[in-house]
């Protein structure tokens, strides 16, 4: 079995909420393995905690109780890095150097931060746009600059917040495939936070299904799909069968304790 | 059964020009701005020759011009414009440096926030004019002084935008950086500066006005010397509206060219900006 690459035990997120002395249980006792080099989909409606836990890995947040164990990265670099949402360029910096800014955080000189960015921007498919400006992109590119800023700083978890959410349908599909192509160029462990189950499904070893109120895990399903897959794989009967499954799973939530079991 | 018509919507014909009309077309915008100024003068000189507006009151371009001829050739002119422009320079230049970095520790560190918020209510909302007999009283009736009027005019200006342009940095760019681990002061570089920019690009027009108005003040307050000096002897001579309006005519350049420097300095930091006005194909 495949060393882990991060281990999550009992990790719940409360908030107060503001005025009043409700709290709000935003996640409540999540506890989960990711093996190193797989790719990992939390799947569920919005509310759920999705994007919240991926926070907490990433140290934006801290969880109210619980703790999660990441796997030192080598040479003290970072252990993972974030792809955000929208897609979150500062728009007054060039591709180069938005892709070069998390380099540049790490203390990396801007000259050096800039060469190393290059190859990444080839990588995600945008030579040739170093020097244009965020405006000057489509959402589908700027998603594809997001994603070399977090490769840049070669991170051995890559932490991705449905990042192709405010894409169009084809724009989005072709980034699935893409992002799979990358992946298997780039070798990381992958924890990406969406809510679309074919989406999940085409990209993942293991969906890992939660619902809200309170935010919790109920399934985690082994996708056996073989790989590489190719965008067509989504018209095949297995792949419908993962699908109908999963929803099935979010329309019936069965408890906790049974559903863990799941794979 | 009839037969159904149609409307025909067709293409838009594209006539073919002649180049001074499609000069025209291009430069329009710059010709009416010409066109609306140079008819106002005309408009003033024509109205105060057949004598419709009294030129004792109200001059006229021709003898506005004509005094100005005059006034250039003088020392003291050379002099007041010497003085106005080291109150004004050094004013507006001590202002925006301590106002932009005070401005970003009071927007970005909400402690100093809210100690600092009732000064700067109550600092603004004071009338800087009732200040100009305090200031002479610690100051002297110097450049000191009125470079302190300026400064007090200015700081203002570009003090509050600035305040405002750091609360309202995106906290979306705050977390990317601190995602990475960026420290404060690249935070600071890298996403409060560029973000508050165009704030106090908007304080700095303010300040045109007001830093003028400021050396006016303090000028007419003082009379010693200095443009403003200059404007109010001017109420002395014979030529009085004609000198008094070569004055008003220096302030006006003055405001302007304050303007288009801020205007300059503005596309400059903001060509990250996607262009608004795109040209019609």
């Amino acid at each position: 079995m495949a060393e882990l690459a991060l281990t999550a035990r009992g990790v719940q997120m409360e908030y107060r909420e503001r005025h009043t002395t409700d709290r709000l249980l935003a996640i409540e006792n999540v506890d989960l393995d990711v093996e190193e080099g797989s790719f990992v989909s939390l799947l569920g409606p919005s509310g759920c905690g999705k994007s919240t836990f991926l926070k907490i890995v990433n140290g934006l947040l801290l969880a109210t109780a619980g703790e999660i164990k990441v796997r030192r990265a080598a040479a003290n670099g970072p252990e993972n890095a974030m792809v955000f949402q929208d897609a979150a360029l500062f728009p007054w910096y060039s591709v180069i150097d938005n892709v070069a800014y998390g380099l540049i955080c790490g203390g990396v000189p801007r000259g050096e931060a800039r060469r190393r960015a290059g190859p990444y921007i080839e990588l995600v498919g945008l030579k040739g746009f170093a020097e244009k400006y965020p405006y000057q992109l489509s959402g589908g590119m700027q998603q594809r600059a997001n994603l070399a800023r977090a490769l840049a700083v070669d991170p051995p978890i890559l932490l991705m917040d449905e990042p192709f959410a405010a894409l169009d349908a084809q724009t989005r599909e072709l980034m699935q495939a893409e992002l799979l192509r990358i992946w298997n160029a780039a070798r990381k462990t992958v924890l990406f936070v969406t809510h679309q189950i074919d989406e999940a499904v085409y990209l993942s070893d293991r969906v890992v299904v939660m619902a809200a109120r309170p935010g919790r895990i109920i399934a985690d399903v082994r996708i056996g799909l073989p790989r590489p897959r190719k965008l067509e794989v989504k018209r095949t009967p297995e792949f419908a069968a993962y699908e109908d499954r999963i929803w099935g799973l979010i329309q019936h939530p069965r408890p906790t304790s049974v559903a863990a079991t799941t794979a | 059964m009839t037969a159904a018509t149609y409307r025909v919507i067709s293409a838009r014909v594209r006539h073919q020009r002649d180049p001074l009309h499609r000069w025209y077309r291009r430069n329009e915008p710059t010709v009416l701005r010409v066109a609306g100024v140079v008819a106002f003068f005309v408009l003033w000189q024509v109205t105060s020759d057949v004598g419709m507006i009294d030129k004792f009151l109200f001059s006229s371009p021709r003898d506005i011009l004509v005094a100005g001829a005059h006034e250039v050739t003088l020392p003291r002119f050379w002099n007041d414009v010497r003085v106005s422009g080291v109150e004004l320079g050094a004013g507006t230049l001590i202002s925006v440096v301590i106002a932009v970095p005070l401005g970003i520790a009071i927007g970005w560190y909400r402690r100093v926030s809210l100690a600092a918020d009732p000064w700067l209510n109550f600092t603004n909302a004071l009338p800087r004019a009732a200040l100009v007999p305090l200031a002479v009283m610690w100051a002297g009736l110097g450049m000191e002084m009125k470079t302190l009027i300026v400064f007090l005019g200015g700081f203002f200006s570009v003090l509050l935008p600035t305040v405002d342009g750091v609360r309202t940095v995106e906290r979306q760019f705050v977390d990317v950086a601190r995602s990475f681990r960026g420290s404060d002061l690249l935070i600071l570089r890298s996403i409060v500066l560029p973000g508050v920019v165009p704030f106090i690009v908007s304080g700095l027009r303010i300040l045109v006005g007001r830093v003028l108005a400021g050396v006016i003040i303090a000028e007419f307050y003082a009379i010693t010397e200095g443009l403003g000096v200059m404007i109010y002897r001017a109420a002395n001579s014979a030529d009085q509206a004609d000198r008094m309006f070569f004055g008003i005519l220096i302030f006006t350049l003055l405001g302007i060219v304050g303007y288009e420097a801020v205007g300059v300095l503005d596309r400059y930091f903001q060509r990250w900006r996607p262009a608004l006005d795109t040209e019609e194909a």
